[in-house]
């Protein structure tokens, strides 16, 4: 470990980092327009200007492209640098439109951040600013403004790097120089609005949210994209109990600093047709009234059917915790066999980067709690004639099969949902829940990470999370009732029940979730134990 | 429990005379007969408005009802900023921004409402306006509505006021320029 010296203090830094990360493991920023993390060394935008020490004395080097190295010594807050970055500060702003009023970027703006810190405050320019083009359409879902760019190469360098789709290219010479598409092309892969979130002005703007609403007026909270089986990390920014986008939250183990365009949409389905009130046969009725008929239904069953005539279908859309709670309560109440996975899958596009083909969340959550997630053998449990009632929890159900089981034998349903779709409308007894965004609850991806969400909004309507519906759902039939009053309590269960959880708590999960493959020692170990 | 020093002032004995307040009231009443009879004998002086019938004119830099100013072709001027919608300490502007079909022009409020019930007349959104889109010269204190509803203006209200004063009697407005470093 390299120990460098920032401002005359020494730090230890980890090895093969440049100095902008090295002096950001030790809290110090440098300001930077054109490094990114996720993106190759450029060094075009000369922001990120610091003294360096050296054997020819002290010189101005960029921080992006200087390693961190033993011994080196760096000012990083001396005047000269101070002025070297208003310096570079009034050369970007030079024909900068300054049209902050209408730009969706204002208040998360690197020029307006960095201008307030090192700005000149006056203009010492004598001709007029150069006209480029504004409001170019270059992509489904990306807007651009030639004038406000600073021509950093960020968005450039994500087509060449990251997605390989070489549509973005900076044309021109000098002060002509501009962004564009190659001809006849759209900046239009599946990854294509990430350059809105990589670009440190208004240059690149998300057609999306465009003027949708001014960003200092957003909440924000931290949750997972629930739009396939990736799990990529987002932060959820809303008001006033709407959702306004999604933007990719760095974790390095499942989405780096990406996200894909369709899981970027996918905040829409939470603003629309949310199931708020209890529903018999489609008609909206009192909470507690279909509560109350619901237990009924689930005692009547018992007492004349017998416990094989009950099932319940999980969840790979709910979260981890309504899944443990359904599985667990009714385990207690009908025997371990009567919880089934979904009857079918929910296939889409995929790719080798961040797109899964399986388009639900929590499908490993429901393979982790040790329900089949096999549809076919699913599908032969709801063919069995003997079903007289059947527990849903959270399901878009398009498919035929259910249309069928609906058909040929009618056992009654209970449905807990968050959506208002046809199986709301169709069922015995619906109920709302939260969606994700509305509570705290954690997913498991295709890759084993266990991975938290916080509550973002509000739950609309009467609408309870999942565990809290089926505890109130079951409790009739429950010898001991166990009492969960937040998401902690059903934690508390889920470690004593769960091996892999032991000595876990929800708010002791990491943010950037917990792998439940078993880690090197692990395998190691069990290795060495299979050998003896 | 602890005993309270008090000290008793005997109150004064009032003479009959001196209960009567006679004295007192005659003064009163001289001074209101005064102002009377001032009033009668020269009626123009009065200062006192035959109100709804005679409006009083504010003097310039009154904070009376908002408008939106107008380009010169009579479009809204204002770019849907939301500066003085974030400023505003009583939460009464909403505005809903378009995209103008214009690209030098960009975004406009599609909506613009101002609820003046709400309103506390701070000025602070004329302050905060970087277009100049909003003033509160218009002179009008009166407002008045029969319906809640009718107190919230729309855009289209707001463009349509006048101000009262020329542009030279604006008071200047907002934030002295910054030194020069």
């Amino acid at each position: 470990m390299p120990k460098i010296i920032i401002d005359a203090v020494e730090y230890e830094v980890e090895a093969g980092q440049n100095l902008i990360q090295a002096a950001a493991s030790v809290g110090i920023t440098i300001p930077h327009y054109c490094y990114h993390p996720g993106l190759s060394v450029s060094g075009n935008c000369r922001m990120c200007l610091v003294e360096v020490k050296g054997p020819r004395g002290v010189m101005a080097q960029i921080a992006c492209s200087t390693p961190a190295t033993e011994g080196l010594e760096v000012m990083v807050n001396t005047d000269t640098v101070k002025k070297m970055r208003q310096g570079v500060m009034e050369f970007l702003l030079l024909n900068h439109p300054i049209d902050c009023p209408i730009c969706d970027q204002a208040g998360e703006c690197g020029l307006q951040d960095y201008y307030m810190d090192y700005g000149l405050y006056t203009n010492r320019s004598t001709v007029p600013k150069v006209k480029k083009n504004k409001v170019v359409d270059v992509g489904p879902l990306v807007m651009l403004d030639q004038e406000r760019c600073i021509l950093c190469s960020r968005c450039v360098r994500f087509c060449d790097e990251v997605t390989h789709s070489n549509e973005l290219v900076i044309a021109g010479r000098g002060e002509k120089c501009r962004i564009q598409t190659f001809p006849g092309k759209q900046l239009d892969n599946p990854y294509s609005a990430n350059v809105v979130d990589i670009c440190p002005v208004g240059a690149l703007t998300s057609k999306d949210f465009r003027f949708k609403k001014r960003v200092w007026f957003l909440s924000t909270a931290k949750s997972v994209c629930t739009g396939c089986s990736k799990g990529c990390n987002i932060y959820l920014d809303h008001e006033k109990g709407q959702v306004y986008r999604y933007r990719p939250r760095h974790n390095a183990a499942v989405n780096d600093y990406w996200i894909c365009d369709e899981g970027r949409l996918s905040y829409k389905v939470l603003n629309e047709n949310c199931l708020q009130e209890a529903l018999i046969h489609g008609e909206a009725h009192p909470y507690s009234t279909v509560l109350e008929r619901a237990q009924a239904a689930i005692a009547h069953t018992l007492e004349k059917h017998g416990k094989v005539a009950i099932g319940a279908l999980a969840s790979p859309h709910a979260s981890l915790e309504d899944n443990f709670v359904l599985q667990d309560l009714l385990g207690q109440v009908l025997g371990p066999d009567q919880v089934w996975g979904p009857a079918h899958q929910e296939l889409g596009s995929s790719d080798d980067f961040l797109r899964q083909a399986d388009k639900t969340p929590n499908r490993a959550g429901l393979a982790f709690l040790g329900i089949s997630t096999d549809p076919e053998a699913t599908q032969k449990q709801l063919a069995n004639p003997e079903l007289k009632l059947l527990i849903i929890l959270e399901n878009n159900c398009e498919e035929a099969a259910f249309d069928q089981l609906l058909q040929t034998h009618r056992p009654t349903l209970i449905y807990l949902g968050s959506k208002q779709n046809r199986l709301a409308q169709k069922a015995d007894y619906t109920l709302p829940i939260t969606n994700h965004a509305e509570q705290y609850g954690s997913y498991v991806n295709s890759e084993q990470r266990l991975q938290k969400v916080y509550r973002a909004l509000l739950p609309s309507g009467d609408a309870q999370p999942g565990w809290q519906a089926l505890l109130s759902l079951l409790k009739p039939q429950l010898k001991a009732t166990p009492s969960y009053s937040d998401v902690e309590d059903v934690w508390g269960q889920l470690r004593e029940k769960i091996p892999a959880l032991k000595g876990l708590s929800f708010y002791e999960l990491p943010e950037d979730g917990l792998s439940l493959l078993p880690t090197e020692t692990e395998v190691l170990v069990a290795e060495e134990v299979g050998n003896v | 429990m602890k005993e309270v020093q008090v000290k008793k002032i005997p109150r004064e004995k009032l003479n009959f005379w001196e209960e009567t307040y006679l004295l007192p009231i005659f003064q009163g009443m001289s001074l209101t007969l005064k102002h009377l009879l001032k009033n009668i004998s020269n009626t123009e002086q009065m200062p006192v408005l035959d109100y709804p019938l005679e409006k009083k004119t504010m003097p310039p830099g009154y904070r009376g009802k908002h408008r939106l100013t107008q380009r010169d072709d009579g479009t809204v001027k204002c770019v849907a900023c939301m500066m003085c919608a974030t400023v505003c300490p009583a939460l009464c502007i909403h505005i809903e921004a378009a995209e103008h079909e214009n690209p030098a022009i960009e975004k406009f409020p599609q909506v613009f409402d101002i609820d003046l019930l709400r309103c506390v007349y701070c000025g602070y959104c004329v302050e905060a306006c970087p277009c100049d889109a909003i003033r509160m010269d218009s002179g009008v204190y009166t407002i008045f509505a029969s319906k809640r509803e009718d107190f919230v203006v729309h855009k289209e209200q707001l463009l349509n006021m006048q101000a009262q004063y020329p542009e030279t009697a604006r008071p200047k407005q907002g934030m002295p320029p910054l030194p020069n470093p």
